[in-house]
């Protein structure tokens, strides 16, 4: 019985993996041929992963007796599942926005396949992550990592759109570029309100388990960082004129920052945050 | 087009109405008067907040609505304008808010550790084993007594602590005592202390020497849990008022790995000036007889690790929180979906 729910819950994965990454085939044809019919066929196959994906997740997280938040491989397929979910909702709705896709897709198949041969074991909950402050920390985290991901991807058809108009992604399926900067600004501005959340609520929980709101952890500290680079990107936006190609190079150093803190500061630092992402 | 997440769209459709929202608030505030008449701990209870977090979702999505019927009703730029620099305000008051409170927490806030053994009674101005206090604190001193009643634990498989509470009793120096349960997460506030459950923790093996015709000497030996489940820990101590050294295996786990079956046991060893005088099991009730004199093993119990805080104001800070979310709310409210027109500076 309990190898055959494994059986079952690894074959999702992978079906899972085998459809972004055709759904990465997808766009990347899309893209590069202006095939409105290829981004529309990326779209369903995307979607379609989610499906398998979330299954899979539901799966083990019924196995484990806790949700998708302890250890490399379950943070990581949640924030994928919600990274991608995050972004078919609006590009379902917004047919322009479809060819983000091209960023969203291959990162995707390749953390997850990562993932599932790095350490798919089950972890078992601390008594102090049981709360829900903690659910909130790390649900919010994954929407920022999301919104942040859509941020990016408009900031780099930014960049493309204004070094190079010859050989530039295709002008006819993209909103025009001053929309691509506005809508990097406005998935930044989600990204920084969900940051936010994830302190707040990270530092309630640690106030309810360890008794202070903030202790200068490594994680806490690049945590801080980050939000203080997300601030003065918006404030620099909204009262000092900041747009186009240089707009975008400091988002894309907002996105840097935030991989510092999520994926590399665990690593290699002590911090009380390796518990859950290196178990 | 494909419609995909119809359930969900017809549940974000149905939070977003206006109704649902004052409902929801009405909900929330209900439960909070709940909360505020006493009893049990509404605030951090999972229901309240999944209300308070529903509550939001519904505000933030009638704000947008409401604040462009309010530009249509009434000069759209001049109300657009004035909600966003309300909402810069707020947010940068919340924030200053969480600065300023922060700042004075750690100024003046102060913080003691110490490991209760159980049965063990706290006094209201307690030495700490570990004491921590900001520059303007004075020493933690709670001012009432405190008693381990007992500790309580779960175990997962891999010997990982599930559940770790401490049940005490409190004794307040102008009225009657006061059971508490403090639990790792869920920490015990009594006349603004606040009294937390830490991961430290072990056993306590109590033992009396009597010497022949003299006074029963106690002394308690306290040992951190063991990493392994079943497994001994270990002890090297001298016994003071004695020349008595003792190497103490204690076997926690007896129904696993002691040879007593049902209860905890001791393996002890004494010596003296080098020389063994006693080696041998001692559960609780068991004596060995020592150059005349006798020594006890009295109780084997456990210690739990509770700190007690004081000076941090929870209110101010989530009240600050709580600026932020409303000033982010309104600003992004308040912002232009297109055009440059709302961005002072743009060129």
């Amino acid at each position: 019985m309990n190898t055959s729910i494994l059986f079952i819950e690894f074959t999702a994965y992978w079906l899972a993996v085998a459809l972004y990454t055709a759904a990465a085939i997808a766009f990347a044809w899309g893209v590069q041929f202006r095939a409105d019919g290829r981004l529309t066929a990326a779209m369903s196959l995307l979607s379609a992963g989610l499906a398998p994906h979330g299954a899979a997740i539901m799966i083990h997280w019924q196995r484990s007796g806790h949700g998708p938040y302890l250890g490399s491989f379950e943070s990581v397929s949640a924030s994928i599942w919600t990274a991608l979910a995050f972004f078919a909702l609006i590009a379902w709705r917004r047919d322009s926005l479809r060819p983000l896709g091209l960023f969203v897709s291959p990162l995707s198949f390749l953390l997850l396949a990562a993932g599932i041969m790095l350490d798919p074991a089950i972890h078992y909950l601390p008594a102090t992550f049981q709360t829900i402050w903690f659910v909130i920390h790390i649900l919010f985290n994954k929407l920022a990592l999301a919104a942040i991901l859509m941020a990016l991807g408009c900031a780099v058809f930014v960049l493309r759109a204004n070094t190079d108009s010859a050989s530039r992604f295709p002008a006819s399926r993209l909103p025009p570029t001053e929309e691509l900067d506005r809508l990097s600004q406005r998935f930044c501005g989600l990204c920084f309100v969900f940051w936010s959340i994830t302190i707040i609520a990270g530092s309630i929980w640690a106030n309810k388990s360890w008794g202070r709101y903030w202790a200068w952890d490594p994680i806490e500290l690049w945590s801080f960082i980050t939000w203080l680079l997300f601030g003065l990107y918006m404030h620099l936006r909204r009262f000092h004129g900041l747009r186009g190609r240089k707009a975008a190079w400091l988002l894309i150093a907002c996105f840097a920052l935030v991989v510092v803190t999520l994926f590399i500061s665990p690593f290699v630092s002590q911090t009380i945050h390796r518990e859950y992402l290196l178990m | 087009m494909i419609k995909p997440f119809l359930p969900v769209r017809r549940l974000i459709a149905r939070l977003t109405r206006p109704r649902t929202a004052i409902i929801l608030l009405a909900a929330t505030l209900a439960a909070a008067m709940a909360g505020l008449g006493g009893g049990a701990d509404v605030f951090s209870s999972p229901p309240f907040l999944a209300l308070c977090l529903a509550s939001l979702l519904s505000l933030a999505s009638n704000l947008p609505a409401t604040a462009k019927g309010l530009a249509r009703a009434a000069g759209r730029k001049k109300i657009r304008a004035a909600a966003r620099r309300c909402g810069a305000l707020l947010l940068h008051a919340g924030l200053l808010g969480v600065i300023t409170t922060g700042a004075a927490g750690y100024l003046t806030h102060s913080r003691g550790f110490v490991q209760l053994m159980t049965g063990e009674r706290l006094g209201g101005s307690p030495e700490w084993l570990e004491e921590e206090r900001g520059p303007l604190a004075a020493s933690l001193r709670p001012g009432f007594t405190t008693r381990l009643e007992r500790v309580e634990m779960e175990f997962w498989p891999d010997n990982s602590v599930r559940r770790l509470a401490s049940h005490i009793i409190i004794k307040p120096s102008d009225g009657p005592e006061r059971s508490i349960t403090t639990s790792l997460g869920q920490p015990a506030v009594f006349k603004d202390v606040t009294i937390m459950q830490t991961s430290h923790f072990g056993y306590v093996a109590t033992f009396v020497f009597k010497p022949a015709g003299g006074p029963g000497i106690p002394v308690h030996y306290l040992f951190d849990r063991a990493a392994v489940p079943g497994a001994a820990v270990h002890r090297q101590d001298s016994f003071p008022l004695t020349p008595y050294r003792l190497d103490i295996r204690l076997r926690p786990n007896a129904a696993a790995a002691s040879p007593a079956l049902e209860r905890p046991v001791t393996e002890v060893t004494v010596t003296a000036n080098r020389q063994r005088l006693f080696s041998g099991q001692l559960a609780p009730g068991d004596h060995a007889d020592i150059d005349g004199g006798r020594l006890y093993c009295y109780s084997i119990d456990y210690w739990s690790g509770v700190s007690m805080i004081k000076g941090y104001h929870s209110g101010w800070l989530y009240a600050s929180f709580a600026l932020i979310a409303l000033g982010a709310v309104l600003l992004s409210a308040a912002t232009a979906p297109h055009g440059p027109g709302n961005n002072r500076g743009h060129t």
